[in-house]
């Protein structure tokens, strides 16, 4: 009984309510924040590995670290933004990055031939998406497409676009510059939509 | 206002205030320039894809697994004692 009116006085609480509780040792405070974040945390971590194992794995290792780290967590930053942070440094940075800078610089490019009008032919895709994504094979695409896509760019292109945070925000989570994650996002959009494009069913649109 | 410069932009403006001065340029290449307007469109295309593609919940055996986690790093007691450089 004691512990529902708890529970459901916790429901109630906002995150700095709840963040205060947990430092100082409230362990049902602290469970209603996993509550709160464990599917963000696990959503976002299963769109960047594209695999549930590791999803679980991050999952596990970040909210361990959030708890050992209660007491830096100052309030400064967005609770998210502190979340996704850990995200990244515990589990993602893991993974082999490779350096492929260089390759992704030809994303500045325009596709070739776009600045001489008349010979340039860029493929209207006409499939809808929702069409698109019932087909088995073209969600194996999209799989391929974005694994092949360096995970710092991967990371840029999954808040930004999946998520719905800003650029702003990806870049404060990355430690980085505000000009570099939109200077990355673009360029991974730019990878992904080449990796999709042969396979599009496409009508070649006339250029007068 | 160029392609190559509309490339460069087009994709930080898919959702910037489309009355700013830079949007408005854009905007008038794109109504020229079908080059340019099939590429966003295939940039916006992909980018919903993307969104569209269904996302997991965390599995009840995951949740209490992540649950008996917590209680016993709760029990150890090591919260706050291990702060590595974040
Ligand atoms: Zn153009």
């Amino acid at each position: 009984m004691h512990l529902i009116v708890k529970a459901s006085k916790n429901n109630a609480k906002t995150d700095d309510q709840l963040l205060r509780g947990a430092k100082e040792g409230d362990r049902a405070a602290f469970s209603e924040l996993v509550k709160r974040y464990e599917d963000m945390v696990y959503k976002f971590s299963f769109k960047v590995c594209r695999n549930k194992d590791e999803a679980e794995e991050a999952l596990q290792d970040t909210f361990v670290n959030v708890y050992k780290n209660l007491s830096s967590f100052d309030g400064r930053s967005k609770l998210s933004t502190w979340l996704y942070r850990i995200v990244i440094n515990n589990c993602l940075m893991k993974k082999r990055r490779r350096k492929l800078d260089d390759l992704m610089e030809s994303y500045d490019e325009p596709p070739a031939g776009e600045n001489s009008k008349h010979n340039a032919r860029i493929p209207r895709w006409d499939e809808t998406p929702a069409d698109l994504l019932l087909n088995k094979e073209f969600h194996e695409l999209l799989e391929e497409a974005i694994l092949k896509l360096p995970v710092d760019y991967r990371i840029v292109f999954v808040l930004r676009d999946i998520e719905g945070r800003s650029t702003e925000e990806a870049a404060k989570i990355l430690g980085i510059s505000h000009e570099a994650a939109k200077s990355r996002l673009r360029r991974a959009r730019a990878f992904l939509r080449d990796q999709l494009a042969p396979y599009m069913n496409v009508q070649e649109e006339a250029v007068e | 206002m160029n392609c190559k410069k509309v490339y460069l932009h087009i994709c930080e403006s898919l959702d910037e205030d489309l009355n700013s001065p830079r949007c408005r340029e854009i905007r008038n290449h794109l109504d020229d320039c079908p080059n340019c307007r099939a590429y966003l469109d295939s940039i916006k295309k992909t980018i919903t894809l993307y969104r569209m593609e269904p996302a997991p919940h965390v599995p009840a055996s995951v949740h209490n697994r992540l649950i008996k986690t917590i209680d016993l790093s709760w029990k150890k007691g090591t919260r706050g004692k291990v702060t590595p450089k974040q």
